[in-house]
Order: structure tokens, then C-alpha cells, then sequence
């Protein structure tokens, strides 16, 4: 039932994300430069904004099932007006074209296989590390205290991280329950993957091509991963493409209607993640670029500030609301700078520039990933194998000079501040994907009539091989669980490399914390399956905003135990061990978690170590509350 | 013909033979993540097929 109910939700979703963003695409597409593919990207990117402006109203006065429901209700009747005149005969034009190809069909057909496989995974319980530090457990304790608010309890600066998707998944969490929410999130990844392939299409070449865009983009083995994740990396590529994707289309004469377009979206991805900011400086290099090439100093205006005046706006109320909350409107960006004794946060390592690294950066992290980088993020090095492939389109290519800007700044920024995570290059891999997919398929033209046509034929059958097991693997993974034929529990517990996401500890405190009562959670990272509006987990309710200040004083064993006594805590959990796999081979090695670095934890360590636990499983115990106070106040006499 | 179809045929073997290369390249440098992948998946699965 759970699975129906994400499934029809999510489809809703779509449905009314796409109506809504027509209403702007009609309107500001008067010179008809969209195509009806991309009419539909652009509505669905447009819609998704709109979405999340209206919880971003709506939900800090209310976020219940009411609340929400009477807005879905006003935004899914402005979408039925959006769907108004739509060319549906167009639309099925394009689909008989297609069908016509066969190549291309046959792509297209492979790439909806593995985008839909891996959408339908998003039922699987969420259990990836960010997922359940932030992108999930911060709205889930909006929901829990039916109003939108800063999890101030949290003690992570993450929880003021640009909330796009975040109220998103608030929306879904209240109407289409948690198995939806992640299926929401992969609904991004197709986007990404249609506007990669759109983009194929405006250089000039033909829908083989675009759909092979499409597949190497979904096949990727982070993209799988995230897609059917609470993750915000994949919607953030989809935004950037659908934006650069306006921004194309605008074209050399900037269209003013489309770079409107194109702003609104750029204002969506600086309000998914933080990251935005520097790909938005690298669509703002594209459109520089565009005017540079334009005729007239109208044209120069309108492309440097329509599109960026647009994206302010859109932007501007979570500035305001950050401003709000903590003082600083960029935070937690530069945040000793407007709040004086304010905490540093985001500090990047100090930088070790080397011209060689830069040069083979982009080589190791396909043919050695696990040597330097953050591990087997994109599988096998199909993008870096095809990429050459350029060499041989022999003609220009409209609109991919801004294209190879956006990823051009995108990856100076990443090298120099984000390396070496190589997670954070998805945002701009739609984009490699387009280059790449032109590539293949210039090299196969050239190739195929030569006697290269078989080391050709060899390495892209190992090529398939090799990204196949990785599609394959995530979807024998999580599709049992995702169709209801194993149990979360099991799941959680059974799956290798998971670490069990603390779901047995967090299902045993929300099945017995006594109403009103609060916890102490030692946990790392507290995870969203607990209960988050009760949980106490390093600074006490009186002091919970104290980690945002530089100096945090420490508390002393008497301090912890009076607060204790005056609210004692109902259970106290505990991270007891985790697997660290930032080796080579990615072979887990199995640590004791140190409680001694927690404020309040380093106070408990020697009275938890005398008690039994109510229960405990490979990687986390609960204690009884009233035992552990015990235990805290003998150690104290 | 042959002199402007010469440096096509070089580069489409220069593609060709930097595909081949990046490909095994990647296959020697992750020889060890593939047999500890297979050892940890590959007993799961089995149990998970009963």
C-alpha cells in the first residue's frame, strides 16, 4: 500500500511540477525557442521552484497534513491551467519520430530501463550517511513539531543548508509518506538525464546520440546510488543542465523571455546546495560569453542582468531567512564576518596547488578512484574512454562553448576547494555526459568502416560489462526491499556496507520513549530513523544554539548530572563501533567509536561501560536512562 | 584522398588506442576493489537466493 501511495504521489508530483512551470515557460517562451521536450524540462525545473517557494511560505506558519494539503490542492489546480494547450500532438510526433529510429529507440528504451529500475529503488528505506545526518532527519523534525523551524538541537551547521529540496521532502513526507520521498529525489535524476540529452540534441546531433547522453548520465554509478537516495547532488545537476539548457537555447540574440527562464533556474540551484554558487559563476561566464558574441549593448543587459536578477529573486527568501535565524545571510559562508563571535564553519584544508595533480586529476579519478579519491563514485571510465572522441566531430557545435565553460570554472573551483571528492562533480556530469555521448558516437562513425571496428566493439562491450554490475548490483540491492519482499529491519541489518543506519537502536527509542520525555544520542550521525525533536545530543535545551559561537565552554561531570537530574533522560545511545572503507580495496575496517570527543558523552563513557544494554546491534547499544544517572552519580561520589 | 584521410585515420587510432588504454588501466588499478567487492556481495547474494 506504502509503495502505491509513492508511486502515485510521486507521479503527482511530476504532473503538477510540470503544469505549474508551464504557466512561466508560456509566458516567458513567447518567440516559441523551446522545443516540446524541452518545454517539458524546463516546466518540470520552473515547477519544482514554485513547489518549493510555496512549503518555504506555507510550512514555518503550519506543516501538517491540512496545511499541506490545501496548498497541493491550490498548486495542482494552477498546474491543470498550465496544462492548458499543450501540444500533445506535437509531443506524439516526436514519439513516432523517435520510434523510427531504431538506434535511438533502442537507447532511449535502455536509458528509461535503468532511470525507471532506479527511481522505483527509492521505496528502499533511506540509509545513505547525509541522508540521515541532515536531508532527511532535519525535515523530519518539522514534520514531528508540525511547523518549520531551525533544528537548532542538531548542532550541525547543515541544518541551514539551502533547503530546496528540503522542503520538497517536507512536502512528501507529510502526503506521500517515506517511501516517496526518495523516489521525488530520483525523479530529478531522469530530468538531469533529458535535459543531458537535450542538450545533445541543440549542439546538433541526432537522438541516438542524445539518448546515449541520457544512459551514460543514468548508468553512472554515484548517479544510481543518489538517485535513489534524499541525497541533493543529482537534482542539483538536473537544475544546472536545465539551466544551462535555457541558457543555449536563449541563444547568440538572448532571447529575453527564455533568459528569464534560465535565471528562475539558476535561482534553483543556488537554493538546492551550497555548491550552486560556483556553478552558477560558471553559467554567469557562459552568458558573458554569449554577449561577448551578441551585437548589441541591449542584448549585453539583458543577458548580464535579466538572468541573474531573476536568480536573486528566487534566492532572495532563503537570504532573508537565513538572515533571520542565525544573523548571517550567506550562512554558514563567511559567518565570523557578521556575527562577531560567531563560529567559523565550511573551512576549507589549506590548499597544496600542483599543476601535475590538476593535469591528471581528471584521469585518476576514472582509471584510479579508489587510489586518491572518494571511491568507485562513477564505475567504470566509459566517459573518460569517449571523451577524445571529440576530436573528430569535425564541425561547430551551437551553444557547447558555454557548455564547456560551466564545466571548465565548475572544475578549477572543485580542485581547489573540493577535491578530492569526487561526488561533488556530479553536478556537472549530465553536461561531461552530452560531450561524451558526441564522442562515442563521432568515433563510431569514423571507426566502424575501419579496421578499428573491433578494439572499438571490445572495449565498449567491457565497458557495458563493467557499468552493467554496478546498475545491476544497486537494484538487486535495494529492489527486494523497495517492492515490499524483505523487511527493513532485515535490510538495514543484512545488507553489506550499509552499517545498519542505527534502524534497530532508533526503532526501539520510538517505540518506547515515553511521550513528553527527552534522550540523550551519542550517535554519529544521529540518525533519522530516531526521534529528532526529543533527542539531546551534545548541547542541553537551554543552550542549544551555543555551538554556533567560536567558543563553546565544555561541561563538567556535575554540570551533565544536575541537568540530568532536573530532566532525566529516558535512554542514552550509542555509536559503539564503524567501518571505515577509505582504503584501496575499500575494505572495511571495523573502529571503536572514542566518546570521549562529544561535550556530554566524555562524561558518560566510564558508567556506560559497567551497565547492560536494553538492546544493541553491531554498531549501536541503548542504555537505560535512569541507570546511566545512576551510574553518573556514583562516579561523581 | 590519401592526405587528408591520413591524419583521420590517426586520430581515430589515437581514440581508439586511449580507449583500450584508460580501460585496462582502470581493470589493473582496481583488480583489488573487484575481489573484495566479490567477496562481500558475492556470499550475500548467494544467501539472499537462498
Amino acid at each position: 500500500m506504502a509503495q502505491v501511495l509513492a508511486l502515485a504521489f510521486t507521479a503527482a508530483f511530476v504532473v503538477v511540477a510540470i503544469g505549474l512551470g508551464r504557466l512561466g515557460t508560456r509566458f516567458f517562451d513567447r518567440g516559441g525557442r523551446l522545443d516540446c521536450g524541452e518545454t517539458l524540462l524546463l516546466s518540470f525545473g520552473l515547477g519544482a521552484v514554485a513547489v518549493h517557494l510555496a512549503v518555504f511560505a506555507v510550512a514555518p506558519v503550519a506543516l501538517t497534513g491540512a496545511s499541506m494539503a490545501a496548498l497541493s490542492t491550490v498548486l495542482a489546480l494552477l498546474a491543470v491551467w498550465g496544462w492548458r494547450g499543450f501540444p500533445f500532438a506535437a509531443a506524439i510526433a516526436a514519439c513516432r519520430r523517435l520510434a523510427a529510429e531504431r538506434t535511438g529507440l533502442t537507447l532511449t528504451l535502455v536509458a528509461l530501463s535503468v532511470g525507471v529500475l532506479t527511481l522505483l529503488q527509492g521505496m528502499a528505506p533511506p540509509n545513505t550517511y547525509d541522508s540521515l545526518m541532515y536531508h532527511l532527519a532535519v525535515p523530519r523534525q518539522d514534520v514531528e513539531r508540525g511547523i518549520m523551524a531551525p533544528a537548532w538541537n542538531l548542532g550541525i551547521h547543515h541544518i541551514l543548508f539551502p533547503q530546496m529540496m528540503g522542503n520538497l521532502y517536507r512536502l512528501t513526507l507529510v502526503l506521500g509518506g517515506e517511501p516517496a520521498v526518495q523516489m521525488v529525489s530520483g525523479v530529478f535524476g531522469l530530468a538531469g538525464a533529458g535535459a543531458g540529452a537535450a542538450l545533445v540534441r541543440r549542439f546538433g546531433f541526432g537522438m541516438s546520440t542524445a539518448a546515449l547522453a541520457a544512459l551514460m548520465f543514468l548508468a553512472t554509478r554515484g548517479v544510481v546510488w543518489q538517485m535513489a537516495s534524499a541525497e541533493v547532488d543529482v537534482a542539483l545537476a538536473a537544475m544546472t543542465t536545465l539551466a544551462l539548457l535555457a541558457l543555449v537555447a536563449a541563444g547568440r540574440d538572448g532571447d529575453r523571455g527564455v533568459l528569464v527562464v534560465c535565471g528562475l533556474l539558476v535561482g534553483g540551484v543556488l537554493s538546492i546546495k551550497t555548491n550552486g554558487g560556483p556553478l552558477a559563476l560558471g553559467l554567469g561566464v557562459g552568458m558573458l560569453w554569449l554577449a561577448w558574441r551578441g551585437d548589441s549593448p541591449g542584448r549585453w543587459a539583458r543577458f548580464v542582468l535579466l538572468a541573474p536578477a531573476a536568480a536573486v529573486l528566487v534566492y532572495l527568501p532563503h537570504l532573508l531567512r537565513l538572515w533571520q535565524w542565525s544573523g548571517n545571510p550567506l550562512f554558514p559562508l563567511a559567518n565570523p564576518l557578521f556575527n562577531k563571535d560567531g563560529a567559523a564553519f565550511m573551512q576549507g584544508a589549506p590548499l597544496a596547488l600542483d599543476v601535475v595533480d590538476f593535469l591528471l586529476d581528471p584521469i585518476v579519478m576514472f582509471v584510479a578512484p579508489t587510489f586518491k579519491f572518494d571511491g568507485m563514485f562513477l564505475g567504470g571510465p566509459y566517459l573518460l574512454a569517449f571523451l577524445p572522441g571529440l576530436l573528430l566531430v569535425g564541425r561547430r557545435m551551437p551553444g557547447a562553448v558555454p557548455a564547456a565553460l560551466l564545466v571548465g570554472v565548475y572544475y578549477l573551483f572543485w580542485w581547489v576547494l573540493l577535491n578530492p571528492q569526487v561526488r561533488f562533480l556530479v553536478h556537472i556530469l549530465p553536461v561531461v555526459s552530452a560531450f561524451a555521448a558526441i564522442g562515442a558516437s563521432c568515433l563510431w562513425r569514423h571507426a566502424a568502416a575501419t579496421r578499428w571496428r573491433w578494439p572499438l566493439v571490445a572495449v565498449m562491450v567491457v565497458l557495458v560489462l563493467v557499468q552493467a554490475q554496478f546498475v545491476a548490483i544497486y537494484a538487486v540491492l535495494r529492489m527486494p526491499v523497495a517492492l515490499g519482499l524483505m523487511s527493513a529491519g532485515d535490510y538495514h541489518r543484512n545488507t553489506p556496507t550499509m552499517q545498519g543506519a542505527y534502524y534497530q537502536t532508533c526503532r526501539y527509542v520510538a517505540e518506547h520513549l515515553p511521550p513528553g520525555r527527552t534522550y540523550v544520542s551519542l550517535l554519529v550521525p544521529h540518525s533519522y530513523y530516531c526521534p529528532q525533536q526529543s533527542a539531546i545530543i551534545d548541547f542541553f535545551p537551554d543552550e542549544s544554539t551555543a555551538w554556533l559561537k567560536r567558543d563553546v565552554s565544555p561541561l563538567t561531570r556535575q554540570q551533565v548530572l544536575e541537568r540530568f537530574e532536573a530532566d532525566p533522560p529516558a535512554f542514552v545511545i550509542v555509536a559503539t563501533q564503524w567501518e571505515n572503507r577509505g582504503n584501496e580495496s575499500r575494505r572495511a575496517v571495523v573502529t571503536a567509536v572514542d566518546l570521549e570527543r562529544w561535550r556530554i558523552g566524555r562524561h558518560l563513557a566510564a558508567a556506560l561501560a559497567g551497565l547492560p544494554p536494553l538492546s544493541s546491534d553491531a554498531y549501536s547499544a541503548v542504555y537505560d536512562g535512569a541507570a546511566v544517572v545512576e551510574a553518573l552519580k556514583a562516579g561523581v561520589r | 584522398m590519401a592526405g587528408p584521410q591520413r591524419p583521420l585515420t590517426v586520430r581515430i587510432a589515437a581514440c581508439v588506442l586511449w580507449a583500450v588504454a584508460v580501460t585496462v588501466a582502470y581493470g589493473y588499478f582496481s583488480a583489488d576493489y573487484y575481489r573484495e567487492k566479490v567477496s562481500v556481495f558475492g556470499g550475500y547474494l548467494l544467501r539472499l537466493l537462498g
